[in-house]
């Protein structure tokens, strides 16, 4: 098989995109002519950082630190807020660019104004964030919680048409209970997984690096985790799920594939390597493909599953 | 350092030596060999733990190195009052550096965006090229690093209020030594708006330039897109970047940047 013959092109839940790499929520997530870098570099869709209806500072610094295998963050969710998001989604609103707005907060009536606003500005699809580690009260905290969990994605639901994906944590206990939780109340897929909570210090003044003590782990170690959470989740599901966790080649992504997911997020690698990564990646996968003979990315979704 | 050592995980450092820049500025050496082989322009972050991380631009790269700090918030004020034998951390270093062009260059820099300009100056002395230095501070209080420049370049010295050398902002003391049009490239460290007066003039003569821009920065990686000014990262792609960047993200240059949240702010001249 040639790479002509080969298409990358992958649907999940009703969105169209060229490739199955997707920018990660969290990671340079603010501004539009980013999205347009990132875009232009290869990526087939961006997923903005993760917004509050109201403003919202990051936590002060340090909030990044590397550990041996990736790093660990506490931004602390800081974001402009929906409003100010909406302008940069105005920005792109000539460009095809598939834009899928990140949501937190623990109030579902936050959720409704939100998912409306964005929704109006040209959002192409939602993630909600259930699994941010290290901001008390929302993320993790609120996908802990299976009944929270569907007021939040009923009230989003209710308000778009659009595809919603519930974004899940790697650490937690209940994970398929609220993957279930998220999808009876009309989610379209599953983003799996977050950073997973963690902690490093300094033996020379003997404290934490970070200012929030508390953080999240991302990059290379946190990679075998999210596969294990994407092939649990495909056990149970036939939605859509997305693998985010440690991508940081054709290698990695193509594991998530196997595994059971459609579409595959990359974030710390951009750091880690450069934004050049998208396009390594990209073609890694084309030849993995020439070389299996898969013609599409749905030829080989799940595959792992079906030696068992 | 051994193997394992990680470039963004803070590292202690002792300071082998303080010196006071002007009675307000202090720099502060340490031995550090990531430092040792990093570029003029190129940045670490400075850790105090349990008060304050700041980016900071190494100000001399050598077998000892150093930043050179001026007190303006609790973890500079700290930094400020440092002795030799007391410990920082750093991570990095970071960034993109200033590239050498041509023969002859300006540089002009301004208060605390001096720091890499020091570095710069000397790398192209060794180089054997020659180079004038707008050596530039609100006041005279305010100028730094005069006796170390003079031995690697031509200095001219200016401060707003006029109180030593030329006066004038140093945006409007470069725009005159620009129009004589001798130089073969720009290297600025100043405020954007500074930056943003330079850029035209030197448009206008098809100078190229390279500027040192700061914004605001929380990881330093590319993580966090907070430094961002149009597609452009200072963490990552600056924070020198050349005339064809600047061309790009001028809309930005002065105008507006984005805080640590991401929201949009108007630049204040500083």
């Amino acid at each position: 098989m040639s790479q002509e013959q080969i298409s990358l092109e992958v649907e999940i839940a009703e969105l169209s995109l060229r490739n199955p790499i997707i920018l990660a929520s969290g990671i340079l997530g603010h501004s539009a002519e980013i999205f347009e870098r990132i875009y232009e570099g290869g990526a087939a869709a961006v997923v903005g950082k993760s917004i509050s209806l109201l403003p919202r500072d990051a936590y002060k610094p340090p909030a990044v630190v590397e550990v041996r295998g990736g790093f660990l963050n506490a931004i602390g969710l800081g974001n402009p807020g929906a409003e100010a998001f909406v302008q940069e989604l105005k920005k792109l609103s000539a460009k095809k660019i598939p834009v899928i707005a990140s949501m937190f907060g623990s109030d579902p009536e936050d959720f409704v104004k939100m998912t409306k606003i964005l929704d109006s500005a040209g959002a192409s699809a939602f993630e909600l964030n259930l699994s941010c580690p290290h901001v008390k009260g929302v993320g993790t905290e609120v996908g802990q919680d299976p009944d929270l969990v569907t007021k939040i994605v009923s009230a989003t639901r209710r308000n778009t048409s659009k595809p919603i994906f519930a974004k899940v944590s790697p650490s937690s206990e209940i994970l398929l209970q609220t993957v279930k939780a998220a999808e009876d109340a009309g989610a379209s897929g599953i983003t799996a997984t977050n950073t997973i909570r963690a902690m490093a210090l300094d033996v020379e003044s003997g404290m934490p690096y970070l200012s929030n003590r508390y953080g999240g782990l991302s990059g290379e170690a946190l990679h075998p985790i999210a596969v294990r959470c994407v092939y649990e989740i495909a056990e149970h599901t036939k939605n859509p799920i997305i693998g985010c966790g440690g991508v940081v080649d054709w290698e990695s992504a193509v594991e998530f594939i196997l595994a059971g997911a459609s579409a595959v997020q990359v974030g710390t690698v951009l750091a880690s390597k450069s934004i050049g990564t998208i396009e390594e990646i990209l073609n890694g996968i084309k030849g993995y493909m020439v070389r299996k003979g898969y013609r599409r990315i749905s030829d080989f979704v799940g595959l792992a599953h079906s030696g068992k | 350092m051994d193997s394992h050592t990680l470039v963004s995980r803070p590292r202690a450092v002792r300071i082998t030596k303080v010196r006071d820049e002007n009675g307000q500025a202090k720099s502060l050496f340490f031995r550090d060999e990531f430092s040792s082989k990093a570029l003029p322009g190129n940045f670490v972050i400075v850790w105090l733990p349990g008060i304050e991380e700041m980016p900071m631009n190494i100000s001399r790269i050598d077998s000892e190195s150093s930043v050179t700090v001026w007190p303006y918030s609790p973890g500079t004020n700290a930094l400020c009052s440092m002795k030799e034998g007391d410990t920082i951390w750093l991570r990095g270093p970071y960034g993109n550096p200033y590239k050498i062009l041509g023969n002859n260059s300006l540089l002009i820099g301004s208060g605390s965006g001096l720091s890499p300009l020091l570095a710069l100056a000397k790398h192209i002395a060794s180089k054997k090229l020659s180079a004038t230095f707008i050596l530039h501070a609100k006041t005279e209080q305010g100028l730094i690093f005069h006796n170390e420049l003079a031995k690697t370049c031509e200095v001219v010295t200016a401060t707003t209020d006029g109180s030593k050398g030329r006066k004038g902002k140093a945006s409007y003391v470069a725009n005159g030594l620009i129009a004589n049009g001798k130089f073969d490239v720009v290297y600025a460290g100043l405020g954007e708006i500074e930056l943003r007066m330079i850029f035209e003039t030197a448009e206008a003569r098809k100078m190229p330039v390279q500027f040192g821009l700061e914004r605001p920065m929380l990881c330093g990686v590319g993580l966090c897109g907070s430094c961002s000014i149009g597609k452009y990262l200072v963490c990552r792609d600056g924070p020198v970047l050349n005339s064809e960047q600047i061309r790009e993200c001028f809309a930005e240059l002065g105008v507006f940047r984005r805080t640590k949240s991401g929201a949009i702010v108007p630049v204040k001249d500083y």
